[in-house]
């Protein structure tokens, strides 16, 4: 509730990183980070602290993985990541301020308004922490560039935002072609003690419309929300799609079977159920394209196959 | 309300009951059908609402209906309503029996710890990853329900060991204990970063998903209660008064405590395994109960099982339909309509209660 009420107060800053003169590896550099804030780094970072595993993600992608020096818990990906040392975990009561401190870290970038109290203090205490906020593909190839930029990988970050662009508009040409009889009705279960599922702005509400699907919460606007198992059996989605949380691992016909009035729904009495890695489908980084590319394949196989995939 | 009258009722040394008796068939009445009602409301009313013709329809599985309805009714609605109904009224009595018990018009089932107590029950299952279930439910019914056990237990213990007075010792010790395990809670939470909103959900208590199963589960453990606690309303009435009166007429008040205490805290502890935390319904219904029967708990114990069970039954319609298809949580619903209420009646009735 908080976090959207914060998404409604601050304007994101996401056009300033475009609008930044180019000057390829000349310092200081400055942008306005996710949270609005000016973000001034005087020369190339050499000792980079991420503070959610997206970040951590982009930062490894970029190239600079060789300079983070203090990462989640939580960042498992790639596999070198987890030997950095830990700051914390990932809620922002979780970080220990210290230990980012002791770090010595000349950059540090940080989630969105969930961590604003721990940008706030870190950023009185000298350290330039940029905040990033992704909320779609858009924000995602912006948060690159600008992340690029204040660690000095600004071609890499080029790079790598022009083939994440192809990609994706590559799933987008193809569901382009999907005629609107033939789309088919989405149910993504994010959660299932409480049913959780995901409303129209959510990044994985996106995935499913990009993927071509229509998502049965597409009424929503709430992120994530609880929903009523009646309202699912009553859309009658026909593919249930989910990750593979850390809690109840794979969804299956036999679990979704056996809950009151489930073995109704097209999906169940079909089959059609799959499960997808997490961790492309809910991190904002660049394996959030990956994420799609599974979720368009889980969709279509066949259209996604016709395309050589 | 006069306590010699009812203490004499109580006493059994005379048979007074007659005037009350026959308001209680006339509202008993009233209150039944009002259920009645509430429940057919609750069969029509969510993310799908049904007329009555429909529901008519679906009720009697009618092929003519449509099977998306008969689905949603039989296996969601009704089951979902009834468990509602049967929660509200095992909360109610859990309020009721504790209220008596302890003297006290705070004394609902979460002031004494068992709120508190399941909250760590279920977190702890969370945290350690407890994956066996029980009577086919999930592994978080069995452990908010323990959770809520041990903590009432241990509250008792303290103040049976404390001496004093050990009505006041039990409601300092419910509150203290409802500190620390509050606290572990919140530890634990943060100690492995648990996703907050299957706790939440826990905390602030749901029907969402509950089928026939937990129905099946639930209504034999609100009846045993029920039944124990019906057998004894004369000791609770005399206990009412006081435990030295209740003493010298012979009552073996101990006993009598324990016996209460257990079959208020089944039925308390039942309630959180199946929905979660539920508030303000334990504490509301049997002072609306008491308002409009008086203190006997002959009258008290169902008149108040059934306004608990009327006010779950709206709280869950509420929770189900307010921002459909998204679902509240119904512990938000209760306190959003209780608070208020109860606000209202403790100033009518000049900041005094029971």
């Amino acid at each position: 509730m908080l976090r959207r009420l914060a998404v409604l107060a601050i304007v994101w800053g996401l056009p300033a990183s475009t609008a930044t003169v180019r000057a390829a590896e000349s310092w200081p550099q400055v942008v306005t980070d996710g949270l609005g804030r000016s973000v001034r780094i005087e020369r190339k970072p050499l000792r980079v602290v991420s503070m959610t595993p997206a970040n951590t993600e982009i930062l490894f992608a970029l190239g600079a993985g060789d300079r983070v020096v203090g990462v989640t818990s939580w960042c498992t990906y790639p596999e070198e990541a987890k030997s950095r040392p830990k700051i914390g975990g990932f809620a922002a009561t979780t970080i220990h301020l210290e230990a980012v401190v002791a770090l010595r870290p000349d950059l540090v970038i940080a989630g969105d308004e969930a961590q604003s109290l721990v940008v706030g203090t870190l950023a009185q205490l000298g350290i330039p922490v940029l905040s990033v906020k992704v909320r779609d593909f858009a924000g995602l190839y912006a948060v690159i560039g600008q992340v690029g930029q204040l660690v000095g990988e600004r071609e890499a970050a080029e790079t790598l935002v022009g083939s994440l662009r192809r990609r994706v508009e590559a799933v987008v040409a193809r569901s382009r072609l999907i005629p609107p009889e033939k789309r088919l009705r989405v149910y993504w279960e994010v959660f299932d003690a409480p049913v959780m599922s995901a409303g129209r702005t959510s990044m994985v509400g996106q995935l499913i419309e990009l993927a071509g699907g229509i998502n049965v919460f597409a009424d929503v606007r709430e992120e994530y929300p609880q929903v009523n198992t009646e309202a699912v059996v009553a859309r009658n989605p026909e593919v249930i799609l989910g990750a593979d949380m850390t809690q109840g691992g794979a969804l299956t016909v036999e679990i979704l079977r056996a809950r009151p009035g489930w073995s109704t729904i097209a999906a169940v009495r079909e089959g059609r159920i799959h499960t997808l890695p997490a961790d492309p489908t809910s991190r904002p980084g660049p394996r959030l394209v990956d994420g799609l590319e599974k979720v368009a394949a889980a969709l279509y196989p066949q259209t996604a196959e016709g395309a050589g995939r | 309300m006069n306590r010699s009258r009812e203490f004499s009722a109580a006493a059994g040394t005379s048979g007074t009951e007659p005037a009350s008796g026959r308001r209680l068939g006339g509202w008993s009445v009233l209150l039944g059908v009002t259920l009645l009602l509430s429940m057919a409301a609750s069969l029509c009313l969510g993310a799908v609402t049904l007329s009555f013709e429909e529901l008519w329809t679906a009720l009697r599985r009618d092929p003519a209906g449509e099977a998306v309805q008969q689905v949603i009714l039989w296996d969601l609605r009704l089951p979902r309503t009834l468990l509602a109904a049967a929660v509200g009224a095992g909360l109610a009595i859990a309020g009721t029996a504790f209220q008596a018990i302890f003297r006290n018009a705070l004394a609902d089932p979460y002031v004494i710890g068992a709120s508190s107590g399941a909250a760590l029950g279920t977190t702890l299952a969370l945290t350690l990853g407890w994956s066996t279930g029980f009577a086919g439910l999930g592994p978080l019914p069995p452990a908010a329900f323990l959770g809520a056990l041990a903590a009432v237990s241990v509250a008792l213990l303290l103040a049976e060991t404390g001496g004093g007075s050990s009505v006041t010792s039990l409601l300092l010790a419910g509150t203290a204990l409802g500190a620390m395990l509050s606290a572990a809670v919140s530890f634990l939470l943060l100690w492995r970063d648990q996703p907050w909103f299957q706790v939440f959900n826990w905390l602030l208590g749901s029907f969402s998903g509950r089928g026939w199963s937990h129905v099946a589960v639930a209504w034999p453990y609100f009846a045993v209660s029920f039944v124990v606690l019906w057998f004894t309303a004369r000791p609770l009435d005399a206990l009412t008064s006081g435990e030295e009166t209740a003493r010298s007429l012979g009552l073996r008040v101990r006993a009598v405590r324990l016996l209460v205490i257990g079959a208020a805290t089944l039925a308390a502890g039942v309630a959180v395994a199946m929905s979660g935390i539920i508030g303000f319904v334990g504490l509301i219904a049997p002072h609306i109960a008491r308002l409009l029967f008086g203190a006997g708990h002959r009258r008290l114990l169902p008149a108040s099982a059934l306004l608990g069970a009327i006010l779950l039954v709206w709280a869950d319609i509420g929770a189900r339909s307010v921002l459909a298809p998204v679902e509240v949580p119904v512990g938000i619903v209760t306190a959003g309509i209780g608070g208020p209420f109860f606000l209202f009646l403790l100033k009518r009735r000049g900041g005094r209660l029971a």
